[in-house]
């Protein structure tokens, strides 16, 4: 096959001609609309409208050098396939949304394919309105600047502005006074300043004008309506419109909300589709009036909330789906150039295709690579900078790290990872050798009070973060001294007190205060002390009884209280033989501890396996481990304890079990004990460190988990209590400090979301991703560069076995580093760079956004209320949008109620069998001879009817116009019944049953342009029922709500709706009883609320106020729904009497 | 006790009364049923249960809607509400032919077409675990499990609303992978049903009397096997 770019093939599209190669798997639809080629399609691609019919022309086509055949697309489905007969099937035909290129096709279009140029009904209604514009000009002449009068050109013209025309206060736009130097001097010293509400100059024009023009627009689902309005006289200089450019992306709201769900960009993209088409329409009305557009200096739109969403770029999911809330009720002004501005997320800004993985690695997301670079340039102190944007513990944690951002350094595939944790504490004792200057406190700029309880790693990480931010902090400790864990549960020979000092001094220094000697017992007083949030790190204390025989001897004491005694400079007396059991950090500590103390032998025991690449390993760190045995500790492995052995109240030693496993296969401690001696291991004193767990006597308002930590969101810390957080060992249970540091940090991300009202779960910033790829070719080995320790014999209780890099070794050891970094893809999406060019209007020019009412009672009915004001009327009138979702209004100046209605796209003429739109060749005026029960028509752009004509008037379908004159037509003239099924009792030469079921002839196949006969079927009525019915049925659940039983007045509203048939609407029973003289035709109400908010500021208040005033109800919650709704489907209603069309309705039996 | 033609009146007219939708009808012939002493089990089944599949028949063939579904169901309830202790006291509950757990899934709050559908299954003599509309995801789960029930129908009007659905389906399968699922609501089709993982759908609202009927002989037919 002859086809084939890289995956693409050649798609052609007749009879236009329009050809390209587009990507394989994508639909013909897709390609249509990459190709230009203008497809019909309704129902967003999903098979449900039928109306992107198409034909596959096989054969070769040596003109383009390729072979068409249907082998070419993706086979038919069952779905698309009942939309076809067989011949058509024979034929070739498919839709274009479900069929995938699979290689080279040519494609033809059929007629009623074709999108016709809808017709736009949306002109302009004459409707009085009272002129007060927002924006007004102002003509002044200024004083020349000279050198005894230097004031500034803007103070120049607010002076002026002021005294001449009382306006204070004024504020001038950037990009205008970017401009006001020149115009000034353009206009010798003579402007015309347009001021927006009295309070912005928004414009500054050399000279004296006087036009000044506003733009109020329509943004309907279907089309767009401009009005270029004259601000000085409120007329309509001309009207612009077109189709929604986002129609190709599905024709209802739902579908559209629907594709910004399930396609990335999605909202960008029709954001994106409406802001060209609002430029479009801008362009046209400017050129059509003779004016440039950045003359136009206001702007108001309306549309539906889905529309509202989409142009706001604001997340439309949320309207899509119970219970429907809006983003934003209130009415909105942004500058005409911001318009769909995004400015992107700060983390998208930096390396968007991931992350240094050993960033990635630390909990605590210290940026691994930039200190390390800083380091490798010999700049220590910048290097402990960009530490402490993330952690405030170098020093410490550059000891006691567990450092899982060398298990994920790259390094590793080339030799061995950075020694990274080694590092940290380099750069920290640097600082200290240095001459530290004390920081300067952080200013606080937030007024919100934050208490945090415990002074450990969590805590102090909390604080800090929260401090930097500007919030005030107050740290509570229970004990004399800060640094929880750091302080009291770690021994000296591993993190001198000098250190901790040290950094706990600088989170001081930032502003953080610490009560030290202040327990805390109850949230309840913080929180009466005024402060907003709280954050819980008291970590976990008690440690866990083994339960053994002997545990209860003299001489058996635990990890915790034993570092917790010497760490406080307390004396413990112990025997001259220590075993400690454990296995862990805290075990090995206390082993080494007792060596320092003078101990001769220490043992230390524990369940886990010394093999440190088993499942069982011991949870200690390998290094600790070596050194633990360097010093003289043995470690006896696998050993399980049965009792501790005593005699007279002495301890001897332990009587061990062997441990044949610890963890089982999904990782779950379960010990297994085996058969075969154990050892005995001689004891004097014995030292419990197994596990710790929080007190469970603090804050007993707040849930635990059974093993008595508290429990919180994993994600946010939030525990139970609203604005209460926590974090560290009492959440995790015994962990280590670099965890604990980054629940810190995690609880304070979340405390600032919480003050500020977001919710601190989906508003957070996401986890970072680390880069995937990073190239290692020809990287020279350099071994990592060992870390010198202390000489045995020199080793002591109070004295570092680890001695730290020395400078040169350090920068060594940075210069390894392979920068992942630079392997991050920096990608700025296209969107983001083309956006912020906004509406091109005047710069400076606002665009004021109506309110909406509720979930799907949009700003385009609020358009609708400001224009018809029933708040100002004593009558009660029914305000009836018509739309592809109808909207109503109901009430007077006491009450206004409003409901939302399914109608579905029938009334616009989608969905049905031959439905089609306002477009020329669409069949709108229907008439049935109930004697002859024989039919006349009329099409759009045709004044005649079809009887009248002998030329080919070429009818192409039926629009809602049509549909809803047709079936009160067929109705009255007894073709069908008040159910709305065709009468089996009447034969007639249009009538015909297709397909299973009863259709009627409108136009014969010779009368049309697509060569088949244009009925109207079962389906077609049942659809305009259900639409109908939805609309009839809302309304009674208003009158029943309101507690009326009779209309004053009934307004058709809606772009349509001037072109609907009063009587047969009311016939068909789209709306209970009303005197026909009361039926009013309004059009495109909307869009004239929207002039209306243009030219005067007090309809903007109206439409705010009443907005909220008008009371929304949800209709499917009416436990009488479903039978008012049942009812309201016959023609007109089954049970409901309509006086006021009785001499036109046939009897009800 | 009714003599065997009186029976076949009272129950023939007991059918046209429900077929015509007319609710008095219905109640009358019921209370006539009953206090003639016909059986309330037959009343049920050749009464009620029978007009239903006619109605069913009259929907196919596009002469009955919507509306006229809705006046039968509450035609139907009427009648079966009367039954009920009848039927209770005579101690021949029939056991049910299988169970259901339906609803509208979360943010959708149109349940006419699951309404129908739930009508359907009644009258078949199914047991039917209603969840209502906007049910979260959870639920369905939960009912499931507590229920047992062989299918579990979920019901979406909105594309919007529908997107749930994928994910309640693996969340079905992978707690119990004999479930079947069927899908209904304007926007399903046969592809999505695939996509989504499901058995089976029922097009729209008006399309759920033949679809239930569909179910019904497809798990029949499993049942004999």
């Amino acid at each position: 096959m002859p086809d084939s770019e890289d995956g693409n093939h050649l798609v052609i599209f007749q009879p236009s001609g329009s050809r390209g190669y587009i990507d394989r798997g994508k639909s013909l639809k897709e390609a249509s609309i990459t190709l230009g080629v203008d497809i019909e399609g309704v129902c967003g691609e999903k098979a449900i409208c039928g109306t992107c019919k198409v034909r596959i022309e096989e054969g070769d086509f040596e003109k383009y050098g390729i072979r068409s055949t249907r082998d070419n697309l993706s086979p038919m489905g069952p779905t698309e396939r009942k939309f076809f007969n067989l011949q058509q099937e024979e034929q070739g035909y498919r839709l274009a949304c479900q069929t995938k290129i699979l290689g080279d096709v040519v494609i033809f279009v059929p007629e009623e394919s074709r999108m016709g140029k809808q017709v736009v009904r949306k002109e302009a209604t004459d409707r009085p309105i009272e002129l007060k514009p927002v924006v007004r000009k102002y003509y002044v002449e200024l004083q020349k600047a000279s050198l005894d009068d230097t004031l500034g050109d803007w103070e120049r013209l607010s002076d002026k502005l002021n005294k001449e025309f009382h306006l204070s206060n004024l504020s001038i736009d950037y990009q205008v006074l970017l401009e006001l130097q020149n115009a000034v001097r353009e206009g010798d010293w003579k402007v015309t300043a347009s001021v927006w509400h009295g309070k912005e100059v928004i414009k500054v024009e050399p000279g004296r004008v006087e036009e000044a023009y506003g733009l109020a627009v329509d943004v309907g689902t279907s089309t767009v309506a401009g009005y270029l309005c004259d601000l000085n006289d409120g007329r309509v200089i001309t009207t612009g419109s077109m189709m929604n450019p986002q129609v190709v992306y599905g024709e209802d709201v739902m579908s559209r909300i629907s594709f910004t769900m399930t396609n990335p960009n999605g909202l960008e993209i029709l954001n994106n589709a409406i802001l060209d088409g609002l430029n479009g329409i801008a362009e046209e009305v400017a050129a059509v009036a003779g004016i440039k557009r950045q003359d136009i200096v206001d702007m108001s739109i309306v549309g539906n909330t889905c529309m509202h969403h989409i142009f706001l770029n604001t997340d439309p999911r949320y309207i899509g789906r119970s219970p429907f809330p809006p983003a934003l009720h209130h009415s909105i002004d942004l500058k005409a150039r911001d318009w769909g501005l995004r400015i992107p997320p700060e983390e998208d800004t930096g390396q968007k295709g991931g992350y240094p993985p050993c960033q990635v690695g630390c909990p605590a997301g210290v940026n691994g690579q930039d200190f390390l670079y800083l380091i490798a340039q010999g700049k220590f102190t910048e290097a402990l900078e960009v530490v402490r944007m993330a952690i405030p513990f170098a020093g410490v944690l550059g000891r006691v790290c567990t450092h899982p951002c060398e298990t994920e350094c790259e390094r590793a595939d080339v030799d061995e990872p950075l020694s990274i944790r080694s590092l940290h504490r380099f750069i920290a004792d640097h600082a200290l050798t240095e001459k530290r200057g004390k920081p300067a406190p952080v200013e606080k700029t937030k007024e919100d009070r934050i208490a945090v309880i415990g002074s450990g790693p969590s805590g102090l990480s909390c604080a800090f973060e929260l401090v930097k931010n500007g919030y005030p902090v107050t740290v509570f400790e229970a004990a004399a001294e800060c640094g929880g864990m750091m302080r009291y549960g770690i021994p000296e020979y591993r993190l001198p007190k000098q250190i901790l000092d040290s950094e706990i001094s600088y989170i001081e220094e930032l502003g953080v205060e610490i009560k030290s000697n202040t327990p805390v017992k109850s949230l309840k007083d913080v929180f009466n002390q005024r402060y907003k949030a709280i954050f819980v790190g008291t970590g976990a204390w008690n440690s866990q009884k083994l339960h053994i025989p002997g545990e209860d001897a003299k001489g058996v004491i635990y990890a915790l209280d034993f570092l917790h005694k010497v760490n406080s400079g307390k004396k413990v007396v112990l025997g001259s033989k220590v075993a400690v059991i454990g296995g862990g950090s805290v075990a090995v500590d206390a082993a080494r501890l007792s060596l320092r103390l003078g101990v001769k032998e220490v043992n230390l025991v524990c369940l886990e396996s010394r093999d440190l690449a088993s499942k069982d390993r011991m949870p200690a760190q390998d290094l600790e481990i070596a050194q633990a045995e360097e010093e003289g500790v043995r470690v006896h492995a696998s050993l399980g304890i049965k009792k501790i052995m005593t005699a007279e109240g002495e301890i001897t030693g332990l009587e061990t079990v062997n441990c044949v496993s610890v963890m089982d296969s999904e990782g779950g401690f379960s010990p297994q004990f085996g058969e075969g001696s154990a050892p005995t291991i001689p004891a004097e004193t014995v030292i419990i460190a197994i596990d710790q767990k929080p007190d469970e006597q603090d804050f007993i308002e707040l849930d635990r988990t059974p093993s008595g930590t508290l429990t919180v969101d994993e994600t946010t810390l939030e525990t139970n209590i609203k604005g209460v957080f926590a974090g560290g060992d009492v959440v995790s249970g015994p962990a280590d400090v670099i965890g604990a540091v980054s629940a810190g940090k995690e609880a304070a991300i979340s405390i600032e979301l919480y003050l500020a009202g977001m919710d601190p779960k989906t508003s957070r910033p996401v986890p970072l991703t680390p880069i995937e790829e990073i190239p290692k070719e020809g990287v020279e080995t350099e071994t990592r560069k060992p870390v010198p320790m202390l000489e045995l014999d020199k080793r002591s209780r109070s004295v570092e076995v680890e001695l730290g890099f020395e400078k040169q070794t350090a920068v060594e050891e940075a210069q390894r580093c392979l920068h992942c970094g630079i392997y991050a893809q920096k990608e700025i999406s296209e969107t983001d760079d083309a956006r912020g060019l906004g509406i091109r209007i005047s710069p400076g020019a606002y665009v004021h956004i109506l309110p909406i009412e509720a979930g799907f009672v949009g700003a385009d009915n609020v358009g609708v209320l400001i224009a018809e004001a029933p708040y100002k009327q004593d009558s009660i009138e029914l305000i009836i949008d018509i739309g592809t979702n109808g909207e109503l209004i109901l009430g007077n100046r006491e009450r206004l109620i409003s409901a939302s209605c399914a109608t579905g796209p029938a009334f616009e003429g989608a969905e049905l069998k031959f439905g089609m739109r306002a477009a020329p060749g669409a069949i709108e005026k229907v008439e049935i001879d109930p004697d002859t029960k024989d039919v006349r028509f009329k099409v759009i752009d045709e004044e005649r009817w079809n009887i009248e004509i002998t030329e080919a008037i070429g009818a192409k379908g039926i629009c809602g116009s049509g549909i809803i004159d047709t079936i009160p037509q067929l109705f009255l003239a007894g073709i069908i019944d008040r159910t709305g099924y065709f009468r089996e009792d009447i034969s007639h030469p249009r009538l015909r049953e297709t397909d299973g079921q009863m259709e009627y002839v409108i136009a014969w196949a010779k009368e049309t342009s697509i060569g088949q006969d244009i009925v109207v079927c079962q389906d077609d009525i049942r659809a305009i029922q259900l639409g109908k019915g939805a609309m009839y049925a809302g309304s009674k659940i208003l009158m029943e709500t309101l507690g009326v039983d009779k209309l004053d007045k009934v307004i058709l509203a809606g772009a349509f709706g001037s072109y609907i048939d009063k009587q047969s609407a009311a016939i068909l029973g789209m709306f209970p009883d009303c005197d026909p003289k009361n039926v009013y035709s309004v059009g495109n109400a909307a869009g004239d609320g929207a002039r209306m908010a243009l030219l005067n500021g007090d309809k903007r208040k109206e439409a705010d106020e009443f907005a909220r005033k008008v009371e929304y109800i949800e209709l499917t919650v009416s436990p009488e729904f479903d039978k008012t709704f049942a009812r309201s489907m016959w023609i007109p209603h089954m049970k409901d009497d309509f006086p006021h069309l009785e001499a036109l309705l046939p009897d009800k039996d | 006790m009714a003599s065997d033609e009186r029976t076949q009146e009272i129950l023939k007219e007991l059918r046209e009364a429900l077929i015509r939708y007319d609710e008095d009808g219905v109640v009358e012939w019921t209370k006539t049923a009953i206090d003639e002493g016909v059986d309330p089990f037959a009343a049920a089944l050749e009464g009620l249960a029978d007009a239903m599949i006619e109605v069913g028949e009259l929907y196919n063939k596009r002469k009955y809607f919507v509306p006229e579904l809705l006046l039968c169901s509450d035609a139907l309830y009427a009648g079966l509400e009367i039954l009920r202790p009848a039927i209770k006291a005579s101690g021949r509950e029939s056991e049910a032919k299988g169970s259901i757990v339906l609803g509208v899934v979360e943010g959708d709050v149109h349940d006419i077409g699951k309404n129908l559908i739930k009508m359907m299954f009644d009258v078949a003599g199914w047991t039917v675990y209603d969840l209502g509309k906007d049910v979260p995801l959870e639920k369905f789960l939960e009912e499931q499990l507590r229920t047992d029930s062989d299918i579990v129908g979920l019901s979406a009007l909105m594309t919007t609303s529908m997107i749930v659905m994928p994910e309640i389906i693996k969340k079905l399968k992978e707690r119990n992978p004999n479930v079947r699922i069927m899908l209904g609501g304007a926007p399903i089709n046969q592809e999505l049903v695939e996509k989504y993982g499901a058995d089976g759908f029922a097009t729209n609202a008006g399309n759920a009397v033949d679809e239930a009927m569909n179910l019904l002989k497809m798990l029949k037919k499993e049942e004999t096997k």
